[in-house]
């Protein structure tokens, strides 16, 4: 007796969770970040390469962690290889972390295609941890040229929101 | 016409209750709460050298999608169920009809489930099983989106008790 009313309220509180369409913890958002330092972040480019955060100081860096399988992360990429092209004389540069599983065997043909313009890394459970956990993408963060993270944005982000968050870092 | 959502309280009620009640049976997600839960089957018997269908039901969180099995593209990660069978053999795996859906960041429209579901696998038991109690152990392998964002993909293990007679 005591199972079917169980699973009963079980089917119902589902189903409820359920018809909670879009109220709120699916929803991208933006979070500040009282410009705290950005986290040590050294990882491995395609080539091989070791490419430390560090080594970008006095540059406006949006570092966008993505992932192949990731739909909204693929949405934004050609806003940041515009981003890159337009800014990137003015000190600037995006970096890309990939969180593919799949090492750079999944994300290689991806950038052949997309000719992404800006250093991509291969991110770690590490580098995730590391930045708060990471447990969304795309995840981005605008950090200034004192190496302090200005804004942290979780999700497809607007092309203006982006472009005014690298414009008041410039 | 318009639509009406329950209140943001009301939705975070029924979650707790969901998860509490989810998170009471051995059904659980591997590595934490995820976006897909399970609901246990009724208890389950199959006699030797007959067949079993065993119907899993999953209840996907409200925003959320996930893949269908068959996505709609390639760089899409697949929801799959898959069995260790002990003493049985797997027949065949039927998963649901997907919902055909455009998102603002897809060109194409995307092959996904939402809501609920329910996969049915079939199983056969052979003349020579062993009778008595077992448990078949399977993972389902998903990785879920809202239209916004993504989530890493996760496996939620499952547990279905059921009697060979």
């Amino acid at each position: 007796m005591k199972t079917p009313i169980l699973l009963a309220l079980m089917v119902a509180a589902a189903l409820a969770t359920t018809a909670c369409s879009k109220s709120g913890t699916a929803k991208a958002a933006k979070a500040n970040t009282d410009h705290k330092p950005a986290p040590v972040l050294v990882l491995p480019d395609e080539q091989g390469n070791t490419i430390r955060l560090a080594d970008f100081k006095g540059k406006v860096v949006v570092l966008n962690f993505w992932a192949t399988w990731c739909g909204p992360c693929k949405f934004e990429i050609p806003w940041l290889i515009e981003f890159q092209r337009q800014y990137k004389d003015q000190g600037f540069s995006v970096i890309g972390v990939s969180m593919d599983e799949g090492g750079w065997p999944a994300v290689r043909p991806f950038l052949e295609e997309a000719k992404t313009n800006y250093p991509i890394l291969l991110g770690t459970d590490e580098t995730a941890a590391a930045f708060g956990g990471i447990e969304v993408l795309p995840t981005t963060f605008i950090i200034d040229r004192q190496g302090r993270i200005t804004s942290t944005h979780m999700g497809l982000t607007g092309k203006d929101d982006f472009e005014n968050a690298i414009k008041a870092a410039l | 016409m318009t639509s009406r959502t329950p209140s943001r309280p009301l939705c975070n009620a029924a979650l707790a209750i969901a998860l509490l009640l989810t998170g009471s049976h051995a059904w659980g997600q591997a590595g934490g709460v995820g976006v897909v839960s399970a609901l246990p089957p009724p208890a389950l018997t199959v006699k030797r050298g007959e067949e079993l269908q065993l119907p899993l039901s999953l209840v996907i969180r409200g925003g959320y999608h996930v893949n269908s099995n068959k996505p709609a593209e390639d760089y899409l990660i697949p929801t799959a169920l898959t069995w260790n069978t002990g003493p049985l053999s797997l027949r065949g795996v039927a998963y649901p009809k997907a919902e055909t859906v455009k998102y603002e960041f897809s060109a194409q429209p995307l092959s996904v489930y939402s809501g609920m579901i329910t996969l049915t696998s079939r199983f056969a038991a052979p003349a020579d099983a062993p009778r008595g109690p077992f448990a078949l152990s399977g993972k389902l392998r998903y990785q879920a989106c809202t239209d916004k964002l993504c989530l890493p993909p996760k496996t939620l293990e499952v547990s279905v008790p059921l009697t060979i007679q």
